[in-house]
């Protein structure tokens, strides 16, 4: 690399993550090919300030790049680039919604220090099935992105390059064991909550990855202070492999019992899922702080969790 | 409504002028099996000089963090949901009119996150006619570090008794209409109750009601009660449910209600 290009293309890291696409019938045959693996990876920013501190977390970015121009997974199979996503995150997201949107959609190999001052990120996608429109308009309506784009040249300049792309050796460790885990369908419905602060709307996810629940909370007190902090918002469903597809409704409730808010009524294909409220009402109203019920329900299934609202 | 102590005693919890001459003493427990809500409650009414209310509610909510979180985390085990409601009111008297004026203090711990404010709140009943009554309630939040303190409140009820005696039998039957308006949420409720006593001793309460909150669509709800009085003392069971089958609840209270010595009413 240049020293001119230092200038133009501040790179700072990549991330590795499995995405899940929206559903399809042929998921069912998920556990023969390598699952949906993206790469987020910080693009050049015009803020002066955060491209500075993105860039100083690179100390190796060079000899990585080499490694970029060809994926491969752990069996040795190449992959290849079928298309890509480049989103800019709000200001106002912060790292630990970051975190949570990036482990809700698989495996990460970043450091959450690095995620906080970076805000660009192109999603590279090696399974041709994916649809970048739908993942862009997925990442649109978490309502954490100023804008997600399937077209990098689609009027948002991110000066990306071929050649001003990296991926680290941790990072490309970690697609490497990403792409031998095959997502396996639930066995039955279920509800929980999940320590994230993600608010958006129902999105795929990768069951390992939520098994190993959302990176930030490493620790009980760290834990404790997410919840201090940010309340309990986000809940994850599981849904079985059921012919035809159960319409899954979550609803909120009140502790009365009066509804406040319908959060999903779709007929859900068999995976794992995330969702997230963002403490408004059906009328987008904010509601007043405390604890409210979610109630899950598909076919004959119920099962009810709370929820807790800052 | 459907007037009986236990009735009595509840309404005041909502509009302190709602009973202008109940005196006594009551001690609640109610528990909310769809929000896992337990919530413990007392109040005392005595004279001295005016009517004097005393009230004490705490609310707490359980199982609100999943076991399996608990068990990744024990520290958010430490975390808890609370509410506690403490006021004083006094009250008076005149003709057909009773007012009430007080403060309400508000203690709320939300999952390790505490806030507190202080509300001054005031009441009227308007007795028109010889069994309708026309209450207002009135609050304003003082100073609330709480998530989002409500500026003011207003609720407004107007209620219906008619009173039947058949021997040691009496038959009441009441109904309520009430508007609460609250920021930007409204609420607006029906009400109908009846409730059979046999001459103090026992007496069978059954409500039906529905709410309706802003514009969403009504929620029906109804509500059974039974209370056992010996003398001035008396024991109170109430189950409350929603046809749905959100919102079931439980509840028992034991009172002490001053009678009036030449009527034996309570006063």
């Amino acid at each position: 690399m240049t020293a001119s290009s230092w200038h133009t293309l501040f790179v700072c890291g990549t991330l590795v993550i499995g995405l899940g696409t929206d559903a399809r019938a042929q998921e069912r045959q998920q556990a023969q090919r390598p699952p949906g693996i993206v790469v987020f990876h910080f693009g050049p920013s015009a803020s002066g300030e955060s491209t500075r501190a993105c860039r100083q977390e690179v100390p190796n970015s060079g000899g990585a790049r080499a490694l970029f121009r060809e994926y491969r997974t752990a069996g040795g199979t190449a992959l290849t680039i079928s298309s890509q996503v480049a989103l800019r995150f709000k200001a106002s997201t912060s790292a630990r919604q970051i975190d949570s949107l990036i482990a809700a959609t698989g495996v990460e190999a970043f450091t959450s220090a690095n995620r906080s001052r970076c805000r660009r990120y192109v999603l590279r996608l090696v399974r041709p099935e994916d649809d970048p429109i739908a993942i862009a308009n997925s990442l649109q309506h978490s309502g954490l992105v100023d804008y997600a784009v399937s077209d990098l040249a689609a009027g948002q300049s991110e000066g990306i390059r071929s050649d001003s792309l990296f991926v680290d050796r941790l990072a490309l460790s970690a697609f490497a064991g990403n792409a031998v885990t095959a997502d396996v369908a639930p066995a039955k419905y279920g509800m929980g909550q999940v320590l994230s602060e993600y608010t958006g709307a129902v999105m795929r996810v990768d069951g390992a990855a939520l098994s190993a629940q959302i990176s930030g909370v490493t620790s009980s007190a760290s834990a404790v202070e997410l919840v201090k902090a940010h309340g309990i918002t986000t809940l994850r469903l599981e849904i079985p492999d059921r012919s035809p597809a159960a319409t899954v409704r979550v609803i909120l409730y009140s502790l009365n019992g009066t509804p406040v808010r319908q959060l999903v009524s779709e007929a859900l294909q068999a995976g794992h899922f995330l969702v997230g409220w963002d403490g408004m009402d059906d009328r987008g109203r904010r509601v007043q702080p405390g604890v409210y019920v979610a109630v899950m329900t598909a076919g004959s299934f119920s099962e009810t969790h709370r929820l807790v609202i800052r | 409504m459907a007037t009986g102590a236990a009735s009595a005693w509840r309404a005041l919890w909502t509009v302190p002028a709602a009973a202008p001459s109940l005196r006594g003493v009551i001690i609640g427990f109610e528990q909310n099996e769809f929000g896992s809500v337990t919530t413990m409650l007392g109040a005392a009414r005595f004279r001295l000089g005016v009517l004097w209310q005393l009230q004490f509610a705490q609310a707490q909510v359980s199982g609100v963090i999943d076991p399996d979180l608990l068990a990744q985390y024990p520290e958010l085990a430490t975390l808890r949901v609370m509410a506690r409601f403490v006021s004083v009111d006094g009250l008076h008297t005149v003709g057909r009119t009773t007012v009430s004026a007080g403060l309400r203090q508000e203690y709320d711990d939300l999952l390790g996150v505490h806030a507190s404010g202080v509300a001054a709140r005031s009441s009227v009943r308007l007795r028109v006619g010889h069994r309708t009554a026309i209450a207002g309630a009135f609050d304003r939040a003082m100073s609330s570090s709480l998530g989002t303190p409500a500026a003011g409140r207003v609720q407004i009820a107007v209620s219906q008794d008619v009173v039947t005696r058949a021997g040691r039998l009496q038959l009441d039957a009441g109904a309520r209409l009430g508007r609460l308006r609250q920021s930007e949420i409204s609420e607006t409720e029906y009400a109908v109750g009846a409730t059979l006593s046999i001459q103090d001793i026992m007496s069978i309460n059954a409500t039906a009601g529905s709410d309706r909150l802003s514009q969403r669509p009504g929620t029906w709800r109804a509500a059974l009660g039974v209370s056992i009085a010996l003398g001035s003392v008396g024991a109170h069971f109430r189950y409350g449910f929603k046809p749905d089958g959100r919102g079931a609840s439980r509840a028992m209270a034991f009172t002490y209600t001053r009678r009036d010595p030449a009527t034996g009413l309570p006063r």
